[in-house]
C-alpha cells in the first residue's frame, strides 16, 4: 500500500479518521500507532519486528541518558549518544548496505586475482522507509543529549513519533519537538482540517498522476536503453527525471501532509518551489527540506565546531589567512554531510558520485563569494537584479538537471556514457522527428505534462510570492472555493495516468 | 443574528449540498462517458473495447461466451467455431483480466446475452499477488462498475486530440501472425512438482462468478489453453480438483498426448506463452467439436439472423489463412 | 559588545549589524557564516559553543549572540 493507491485514499485513510474519531481521546495515540504498524506492514512485513526495536531502543536511551545527566557525568553521555547512534547506524547498515559492501569486496578480490574467497551476497528485503525513522531517531537522541527535549518516559509516545503512518514511507523527516505533542493530544477531526487536508491531497495527487507518472515512460525508456540515445534526446530525458522526481515527491509530501493535517497535526514542509533557486546552496535549502535541515542539525554543525575544527581555526589563522580557512573549514564540514547524503539514498555508486557532486559545487560557490562581491561592486548589480537572477536561475536549472541525470542512470559508468553523448551527437532533429512519439506517451500526453507543469508553475509563483495559501483559500467565498474542489477533482480523475493503457508507478523515494 | 447552533447546522447541510453535487457531477458525467463510448468504441483503449463490444452485439445471438486473460483472445476463435459448427461465440477476454473484471464482464454481458456456456480460460487463477494487491483490484473494479468515468477517463484523449484506438478483431478474437517457437516439446506436462493450491482470494472471486453463471442458467466450463510457460501438472491437476469440489466441468488442452495437435515448432507466439494464429485454429476446431458435443448448441448457419456472420467470415477466412499459411511454411 | 562587534565587523563589514533582528531568518548569515562566526566568537572569549546552540534564536541579532556569550561566558 501506498499513499497514491486506492486502497490507502479510500479505505485505509478513511478507516484510520473513523476509528480515530470514536475512540475516546486519551486511547487516539494507540489508533494511530496501530495504524502506523498496520500500514508498514503491509509493505515491509516482518521488518516491522525491526521499527518496534527501534523505538524500544531509542526510547530506552533517551532515558539513559537522562538519568546519567543527572548525575553530571558529560563524558558517560557523550558514550551513550554514540552508543545509541552506533546501534541504529548498524541496524540500518545492515539491512541497506551489507550487500553493497560485500560486492564491492567481492569485486576488488577478483581484481586481485582471488575470487575463491568471495563472500556471500545475503537476500535482504528493500527495507522501505528505515531511511527515515532511524534519522528521526538519530535527531531524538541528540537533542535528549543535548537537553533540547527531556527524555520521553512514554514509550507508546516515541514509538509513534516513530511510526506515524502518513511519515513512514518517505518522511518528512521531524524532529521530535515538531510533531510530538501533536501526535500524542489525541485531538478531535475538524472539518476545516479534513477540507485543507483533502485539497493538499489533492493538489499531490495532481502533481503524481497528471504529470510525474506519465514522464515514467520516457524516463523509464531512455534511461533504460541510453545506448540508444543521445545529444537532445538526453537532455530532455535528464530535464524530465528532475520534473518527474519533484511531482512524484513533492506530490507526495502533499498527499503525506494533507493526510497529517486531518488528524491535526502539523508535519514539516518538505519542499518550497525548487525551482526558483538561484544558488545549488538555496536549492536545498528548498528541496528535500527536512533532509537538509536534519543534516545541518546533526552533522554538519557538530563536525563544525568538534575539536579538529577548533585546532584547525587556530592553525589556519595563523599560517593560511582568513580566505582559506573558511574555505577548508567549509570543505571538513561539508564533506561528511554529502557523502552520508550520498549513501543515505543507497548503496550505488552514482549515488555516493551525487553527493559528491554537491559537495564540490557548494564548496565553489564558497569559493566564489569573494569574487561574487567583486562582481556586484564592479557591475552594479545585486542580488534583486532582474536579468542577472534569470541567468543564475538557469545555471542552477543546468546544476539540477546534470546532477539528476547521475542520479537516475542505472550505473555510474551510464550515467557518464550518457553526459557525455550530450556532447557527442546532439541530434536536435529527433526532437521532432517522432522519436518522443514512441516512448509511450502520445502528443496527447505532452500536451498534458505541459499545460500541468504550467499550472504547478503558476501556483508555485502565487505561492513564492505570498498569494496563495491553503488558509486563503479556506477564506475564499463558497462558489469558488467549491468549484477548485470539483475541478482538481475532475482533472485527477479525467487525465490522471491510471487504468487501462498506465502502470501504476511506485514511489520513488520509497525506495530510498 | 444566528446563533451558534444554527450556524453549525448551516454549515453541516453546506457540507452535505457539495458532496451530493460531486455524486450528481460523477454519475452525469459517467453516464456521458459510458453513453459516448457506446457509440464509438474507437474511443477506448482494447481493454475497454470488449467491454463495450459485448454489449453491441444483438440480443440473445450468443450461445458461448469466453472470458479470460490473453491467453483466451490469443487461443479461442469465434470465426473459427463458427465456420467448424456453426457456434455463435464471443471472446471478452482482456489482457491480464483479474477475476474481480471476469465478474464485471461476466455481469454485464448477462445484461443482453443468455449463452448457454461460459468458457473460462484458467489464466486469472494463478495470477497470485499480495493481499494488498487483491484489495486495490476489488476496490478500483468497484469504482469503474460503480462510476465508469474511471473506466472511460481517457476519452479525452481522443475527443481533443484525434486519437483512434482502432484495432481488427473478429468477435473479440485477436489474430497474431508471429512465430517464435517453443523447444522443449511436450515435456513440461510431465514434470509432476507438487500440487499448486487455490488461493483463498482467487476462491472468493471463483464463487461468485459461479453463483453469478448459476443465476442466469450457464454452465460454466474452465478451460486450459496450451501454454507451456503458464501451465504444468501441478498447477492443472489443482485446477482439475477445486473443477471436481465445485460441480463445474474443466477441459485441459495440456496434455503430454497433445489432444489438440499443437506443433510448438509452428504454433507459437513466443516461446510457449502464448498461441499465434495458426495455434488457435487447432484449437478453435478441437473446442468447437468439444462444446458441440457436450453442451449441444445450435447450429446457426445459414440463418436469416446471423448473416453478419458469413460476411464476416470471407474477410476472416483472407486475413487469417493467409497468415496460418505463412506461418506453417 | 564593542568587542561583538569588532568581530562581525570582521566576519562581514557589508552588514549593518546593530540593527539587523533576523540574521537567519533572512538569510544573511548563511550556515557557512555562522560556522566561522562561531569559530571567531569561541577564540575571542575563551568559549566552547557547542553545536546545540546553534540555533535561529540565538545568532538572529546582535543582542542575541551577546545573550549567547554572556551565558557561556558564566557557566
Amino acid at each position: 500500500m501506498a499513499y497514491h493507491e486506492v486502497t490507502y485514499l479510500f479505505l485505509f485513510l478513511p478507516l484510520v479518521l473513523i476509528a480515530y474519531q470514536i475512540v475516546p481521546q486519551k486511547r487516539r495515540w494507540c489508533v494511530l500507532l496501530l495504524a502506523g504498524y498496520a500500514f508498514f506492514w503491509s509493505f515491509s512485513k516482518s521488518l516491522v519486528l525491526v521499527l518496534m526495536a527501534t523505538s524500544m531502543f531509542t526510547h530506552y536511551i533517551g532515558l539513559w541518558l537522562e538519568r546519567v545527566k543527572e548525575d553530571g557525568d558529560k563524558k558517560k553521555q557523550k558514550w551513550i549518544l554514540f552508543f545509541g547512534v552506533f546501534v541504529l547506524l548498524a541496524v540500518l547498515g545492515y539491512l541497506k548496505y551489507a550487500n553493497f559492501f560485500v560486492e564491492n569486496v567481492n569485486g576488488l578480490l577478483t581484481a586481485v586475482g582471488k575470487s575463491g574467497m568471495a563472500l556471500e551476497t545475503k537476500k535482504i528485503a528493500v527495507p522501505i522507509g528505515i531511511s527515515f525513522y532511524t534519522l528521526q531517531a538519530i535527531g531524538y537522541m541528540a537533542d535528549v543529549y543535548w537537553g533540547k527535549i527531556p527524555a520521553e518516559r512514554h514509550l507508546g509516545k516515541v514509538a509513534l513519533f516513530l511510526g506515524f503512518f502518513p511519515q513512514i514511507m518517505e518522511g518528512p523527516i521531524a524532529m521530535y519537538s515538531q510533531t510530538a505533542d501533536a501526535l500524542w493530544s489525541g485531538e478531535s477531526l475538524k472539518s476545516e482540517n479534513l477540507a485543507q487536508g483533502s485539497i493538499r491531497i489533492l493538489w499531490g495527487l495532481f502533481k503524481k498522476m497528471i504529470i510525474a507518472d506519465r514522464l515514467y515512460y520516457l524516463v523509464t525508456e531512455v534511461f533504460d536503453h541510453y545506448e540508444n540515445y543521445s545529444g537532445a534526446i538526453v537532455i530532455v530525458a535528464a530535464v524530465s527525471y528532475a520534473v518527474q522526481l519533484y511531482m512524484e515527491f513533492s506530490g507526495c509530501m502533499d498527499i503525506v501532509i494533507g493526510s497529517g493535517q486531518m488528524f491535526g497535526v502539523r508535519l514539516p514542509e518538505n519542499f518550497n518551489q525548487p525551482f526558483a533557486s538561484k544558488s545549488a546552496a538555496e536549492f536545498w535549502r528548498r528541496w528535500h527540506m527536512t533532509l537538509g535541515v536534519w543534516f545541518k542539525t546533526y552533522v554538519f554543525y557538530p563536525v563544525s565546531v568538534s575539536p579538529f575544527m577548533r585546532k584547525w581555526n587556530k592553525f589556519g589563522k595563523k599560517h593560511v589567512g582568513k580566505y582559506m580557512t573558511k574555505l577548508v573549514g567549509s570543505a571538513i564540514a561539508l564533506f561528511p554531510v554529502w557523502l552520508f547524503n550520498g549513501l543515505w539514498h543507497g548503496p550505488q555508486w552514482n549515488y555516493i558520485f551525487y553527493g559528491m557532486y554537491y559537495f564540490v559545487i557548494l564548496l565553489l560557490e564558497v569559493a566564489c563569494e569573494p569574487l561574487k562581491e567583486k562582481f556586484y561592486a564592479k557591475t552594479g548589480t545585486s542580488e534583486t537584479t532582474g536579468w542577472w537572477n534569470v541567468l543564475r536561475i538557469a545555471k542552477t536549472w543546468i546544476i539540477i538537471f546534470t546532477g539528476e541525470l547521475f542520479f537516475r542512470a542505472n550505473t555510474l559508468t551510464a550515467g557518464f556514457s550518457m553526459f557525455a553523448s550530450i556532447f557527442r551527437g546532439f541530434a536536435p532533429e529527433r526532437l521532432w522527428d517522432g522519436t518522443l512519439l514512441r516512448m509511450g506517451l502520445d502528443l496527447a500526453d505532452y500536451s498534458i505534462i505541459i499545460a500541468g507543469c504550467i499550472v504547478v508553475g503558476i501556483v508555485g509563483h502565487l505561492r513564492e510570492k505570498k498569494k496563495l495559501s491553503l488558509d486563503q483559500i479556506a477564506g475564499m467565498r463558497l462558489p469558488a472555493r467549491w468549484g477548485l474542489y470539483y475541478a482538481l477533482i475532475f482533472a485527477v480523475i479525467l487525465f490522471g495516468a491510471y487504468g487501462v493503457g498506465y502502470q501504476q508507478v511506485d514511489l520513488i523515494y520509497a525506495g530510498f | 443574528m444566528l446563533d451558534f447552533k444554527e450556524k453549525m447546522k448551516i454549515k453541516k447541510y453546506r457540507n452535505s449540498l457539495f458532496f451530493v453535487i460531486l455524486a450528481l457531477l460523477i454519475i452525469g458525467s459517467s453516464a456521458g462517458l459510458s453513453y459516448l463510448s457506446m457509440q464509438d468504441d474507437h474511443l477506448l483503449q482494447s481493454r475497454n473495447k470488449s467491454m463495450i463490444r459485448i454489449q453491441k452485439q444483438r440480443e440473445d445471438s450468443l450461445d458461448a461466451l469466453v472470458v479470460g486473460d490473453s491467453l483466451s483472445y490469443s487461443a479461442i476463435s469465434p470465426m473459427k467455431m463458427w465456420e467448424e459448427k456453426g457456434i455463435a461465440s464471443y471472446v471478452c477476454g482482456q489482457s491480464g483480466q483479474k477475476l474481480q473484471e471476469t465478474y464485471s464482464m461476466l455481469e454485464i454481458a448477462f445484461k443482453t446475452q443468455h449463452p448457454k456456456v461460459v468458457v473460462m480460460e484458467t489464466g486469472p487463477l494463478f495470477r497470485v499477488r499480495g493481499k494488498s494487491e487483491e484489495i486495490k483490484s476489488t476496490l478500483s473494479e468497484m469504482g469503474n462498475r460503480y462510476f465508469p468515468i474511471f473506466r472511460y477517463h481517457d476519452v479525452w484523449k481522443t475527443l481533443l486530440f484525434g486519437k483512434k484506438y482502432a484495432e481488427q478483431d473478429f468477435e473479440g478474437y485477436l489474430v497474431r501472425g508471429t512465430k517464435i517457437p517453443y523447444t522443449h516439446g511436450d515435456t513440461y506436462m510431465s514434470k509432476a512438482k507438487t500440487l499448486e493450491e487455490i488461493k483463498p482470494s482467487i476462491d472468493l472471486y471463483m464463487q461468485k462468478i459461479i453463483a453469478l453463471c448459476k443465476q442466469n442458467d450457464a454452465k460454466l466450463l474452465l478451460v486450459s489453453v496450451p501454454s507451456p510457460h503458464n501451465y504444468n501438472t501441478a498447477r492443472c491437476n489443482a485446477i482439475a480438483a477445486y473443477a471436481r469440489e465445485n460441480g463445474i466441468a474443466y477441459l485441459n488442452l495440456n496434455d503430454t498426448a497433445n489432444p489438440v495437435g499443437i506443433d510448438w515448432s509452428k504454433d507459437c507466439l513466443d516461446k510457449g506463452d502464448h498461441l499465434n494464429a495458426s495455434g488457435a485454429e487447432r484449437v478453435s476446431i478441437y473446442l468447437a467439436a468439444y462444446l458441440k458435443e457436450n453442451y449441444d448448441l445450435p447450429d446457426h448457419r445459414g440463418e436469416e439472423a446471423y448473416a453478419s456472420y458469413t460476411q464476416m467470415e470471407k474477410q476472416y477466412d483472407r486475413i487469417v489463412n493467409e497468415k496460418i499459411k505463412e506461418i506453417r511454411e | 559588545m564593542e568587542e561583538l562587534l569588532t568581530i562581525l565587523n570582521d566576519v562581514d563589514d557589508s552588514i549593518d549589524w546593530e540593527h539587523e533582528e533576523g540574521l537567519i531568518d533572512n538569510r544573511i548569515l548563511d550556515s557557512f557564516g555562522v560556522i566561522s562566526l562561531v569559530a571567531e566568537l569561541d577564540e575571542t572569549f575563551d568559549i566552547e559553543i557547542e553545536a546545540s546552540e546553534i540555533i535561529p534564536q540565538n545568532f538572529n541579532s546582535v543582542q542575541a549572540i551577546y545573550a549567547m556569550v554572556k551565558r557561556l561566558q558564566e557557566n
